[in-house]
């Protein structure tokens, strides 16, 4: 037990390190600027159909449930503003989040690892390039860039459902679901809740960047990668998140009515 | 070993294990500018850690490497790198970029660390493509190629910055005979027609024969013999003579 513990910490910290080292590389040059505009790419328009799908389809479920329980309280009015709050401030961002870890994280951990196993790695620097500079802070840097914009989307995609279910269900008018939706939102709604995505971003890149571009055993640990990307970072992003929560009710009160 | 301004490599008292495991245990040798140096040993000798080491990708854990006048453990990141461009490396099984054709697997050096033109590098890859006899197939993938391809290819990759040195990893390994002295043919005439320095790791002297100036024996971490070709020959150790064919192993 003891030395899983202290194991845990030794990989937390090699973690660690791993992301400062890419923090403190993608403000140093020279800058992979069409390897990380590649990697945005791949990153984000890639993942726009699976966001929009879930955007909308987490919109019409959400307000299916909530306006069984709001029409029982008589406040079937406030509908469109509990949802729209509800998507702004968590649901868009850590389900973007997750959604991201398992398609992109998996994704970063199975490609870096299959180039480490096949020495591609190794022959990038054979041939003169930084792989760290080339292969990581490229990726973490793409995600830290591609989450908040994917975030946004998901926010609007989940309102569009909302909307969508609620107009359908009440025969209410569309714009006056919009107004309702947005009149009692303010900045601190949707500011730190998709600012706080760059950091989901930064940790789903380190984690699945460490365990692909340090990955041995060849098949093996290509799949181990791969899957441990995923769990790893999805487990992270959750507890992290309890952490930026608290954060953002503590500086901005206002989240807490 | 004195300091020699023609030494293209050298090892000097080198020592590597893995997680306690010994692979080199106190290497020495030294490689000349514009000679063929095969590094022959049954697998799993540290042969391939050896070239690795050459060019930084592992660290020795004792001694030191040159390369030129550099010693490849002291030198800082930018300097590694650039020491690193004048060592082309042809991998065991190419290591090619598979996300990219082969065309662009041999362009990237020179999209990296060169300001020719799109013309130009279309230009020079044609010809190292040419040179390796796969001018036909530059747009394919290297998920298409058969394992001597990828080795060619992977060898017109190593020598498209125009490195003076050649490292080359099993050569003929997964390949049938023929193309085995396909590829030793190319390399005989890397020696012979552009005078670079080869270090060539395998276990089959025969085919190494046709360009080897000089070989190394490593056994069990440690290079048992070193000379040229005769005065390998004259050796009494099983494993020189079982390796050179000349009795069982």
């Amino acid at each position: 037990m003891r030395a899983r513990i202290v194991s845990l910490l030794e990989i937390t910290g090699d973690v660690g390190l791993f992301g400062m080292r890419a923090v403190r590389d993608i403000f140093r040059g020279p800058f992979e600027m069409e390897e990380i505009g590649r990697q945005i790419m791949e990153i984000g328009s890639r993942s726009v159909p699976l966001i929009a799908a879930c955007g909308l389809a987490i919109g019409v479920v959400m307000s299916l449930h909530t306006r069984a329980s709001m029409v029982r309280f008589g406040a079937a009015s406030m509908i469109p503003a509990v949802l729209t709050i509800a998507m702004f401030r968590e649901l868009g961002p850590l389900v973007t989040g997750l959604l991201v870890s398992g398609r992109v994280g998996a994704g970063i951990g199975a490609e870096l690892a299959g180039m480490r196993v096949t020495e591609q790695i190794d022959a990038l620097e054979s041939l003169g390039v930084d792989s760290f500079k080339y292969l990581v802070v490229t990726r973490i840097a793409a995600c830290a860039v591609a989450l908040p914009v994917l975030t946004i989307f998901m926010d609007f995609m989940g309102s569009a459902g909302g909307l969508v279910s609620e107009v359908a269900v009440s025969h209410s008018s569309a714009l006056l679901y919009i107004h309702r939706a947005f009149a009692s939102m303010d900045w601190s709604d949707y500011i730190p809740s998709t600012l706080k995505t760059i950091v989901f971003g930064l940790l789903i890149g380190t984690i699945s960047c460490f365990l692909g571009y340090n990955a041995s055993h060849g098949a093996t640990g290509v799949g181990r990668a791969s899957t441990r990307s995923v769990v790893f970072s999805s487990l992270v992003l959750i507890l992290i998140d309890i952490i930026l929560v608290k954060l953002t009710i503590f500086w901005f009160p206002a989240q807490s009515q | 070993m004195t300091e020699n301004s023609h030494t293209a490599i050298r090892v000097d008292h080198v020592s590597k294990a893995f997680e306690g495991r010994p692979v080199l245990d106190d290497v020495s040798f030294e490689i000349m500018s514009g000679e063929a140096f095969c590094i022959l040993g049954k697998s799993g000798t540290g042969k391939s850690v050896t070239l690795k080491l050459m060019v930084g990708l592992l660290c020795p854990d004792q001694g030191q490497i040159f390369i030129g006048k550099d010693e490849v453990q002291k030198l800082d990141r930018p300097n590694l790198l650039r020491v690193r461009q004048t060592v082309g490396f042809m991998f065991q099984d190419g290591a090619l970029f598979d996300s990219i054709s082969v065309r662009e697997n041999i362009a990237f050096p020179l999209r990296r660390h060169t300001d020719k033109s799109e013309e130009e590098i279309k230009g020079v890859v044609d010809g190292k493509l040419s040179e390796v006899g796969l001018k036909n197939d530059g747009e394919k993938m290297p998920s298409d190629l058969s394992g001597g391809m990828r080795k060619r290819v992977g060898l017109a990759r190593a020598l498209v910055l125009d490195p003076p040195v050649l490292l080359v990893d099993e050569p003929n390994s997964g390949l049938d005979p023929v193309t085995a002295s396909e590829i030793y043919k190319l390399l005989a005439d890397l020696k012979k027609k552009q005078h670079r320095t080869l270090v060539v790791v395998t276990h089959d002297a025969a085919g190494v024969r046709r360009f080897a100036d000089r070989m190394g024996v490593l056994d069990e971490g440690r290079m048992i013999a070193c000379g040229s070709q005769d005065e390998l020959a004259r050796s009494k150790d099983g494993l020189v003579r079982a390796l050179l064919g000349q009795e069982e192993g």
